[in-house]
């Protein structure tokens, strides 16, 4: 998986390219924490690129968004397609983490 | 088509191991609409097995044993590990569990597949699915 990070507007916004799979939720849960480290409070993943997250996967996010929720901060993640987001709604994940329809829309709610 | 593999208890394989196991069940995997859900249940049923089956100890080993026969396809995943009590398993989606980082592995295969079955002490998941137009 290819990690990308870049800040737009005070928002941390973290692109993925590739499969969200045990081995990559580990390398997305260490760039995490790295940013987190650096002081980021506002997080949003851009899951366009995205093919395929299993339940490591799914976990990490459920961490990012703990750890953001504790220090006052908040994630999302956008351009999610049919099959993923409809692994947000059978987990009932898509309640704890916001899902955006598309990057534009996810910045100008943050 | 009848596939029998075996592989041996290291997270780092399971990805290759799948991808090739997907190959050999579809000639094209990105062009059947059920390959997300194939991928997903496998994915989960052979890290269960790894690493709460096996627990990840590389002298034991994942059996998967797949067949396609009239449009209807059947995954059956071994470890080699002490089995769990499968009907004790957590719901992940009730308000005390939805936060928890694990245990979403079995509710995704049950979501995946079309029928989910545990047998041998839970050591083998039997999943199978219909493939409408795959």
């Amino acid at each position: 998986m290819k990690i990308g990070i870049d800040t737009i507007d005070d928002v941390t916004v973290v692109d993925l390219e590739g499969e969200l799979n045990v081995d990559d939720s580990i390398l997305l849960r260490n760039a995490f924490l790295g940013v987190l480290k650096e002081g980021a409070r506002e997080v949003m993943v851009d899951f366009e690129k995205v093919s395929f997250v299993g339940s490591a996967g799914l976990a990490t996010l459920i961490e990012m968004m703990q750890l953001l929720r504790k220090s006052g901060g908040k994630l999302g993640c956008c351009n999610i397609n049919n099959n993923i987001r409809g692994l947000f709604e059978i987990t009932k994940i898509h309640k704890l983490i916001t899902i955006y329809d598309n990057r534009a829309l996810a910045l100008k709610s943050f | 088509m009848r596939i029998s593999e075996t592989m041996i208890s290291q997270v780092e394989f399971i990805d290759d191991f799948i991808d090739s196991l997907l190959e050999r069940i579809f000639q094209t995997p990105k062009q059947h609409n059920s390959v997300f859900n194939i991928k997903l249940a496998l994915h989960e049923a052979i890290i269960n097995a790894v690493k709460h089956g096996n627990k990840m100890k590389q002298h034991l080993n994942v059996q998967v044993e797949i067949i396609k026969e009239d449009g209807q396809l059947t995954i059956q995943v071994t470890d080699q590990g002490e089995g769990f009590d499968f009907k004790k398993i957590p719901d992940p989606i009730t308000p005390e569990n939805l936060e928890k980082l694990n245990g979403r592995g079995i509710f995704l295969i049950q979501n995946a597949m079309d029928r989910v079955e545990f047998t041998d002490q839970g050591r083998t998941i039997k999943m199978m699915k219909l493939l409408k137009g795959d």
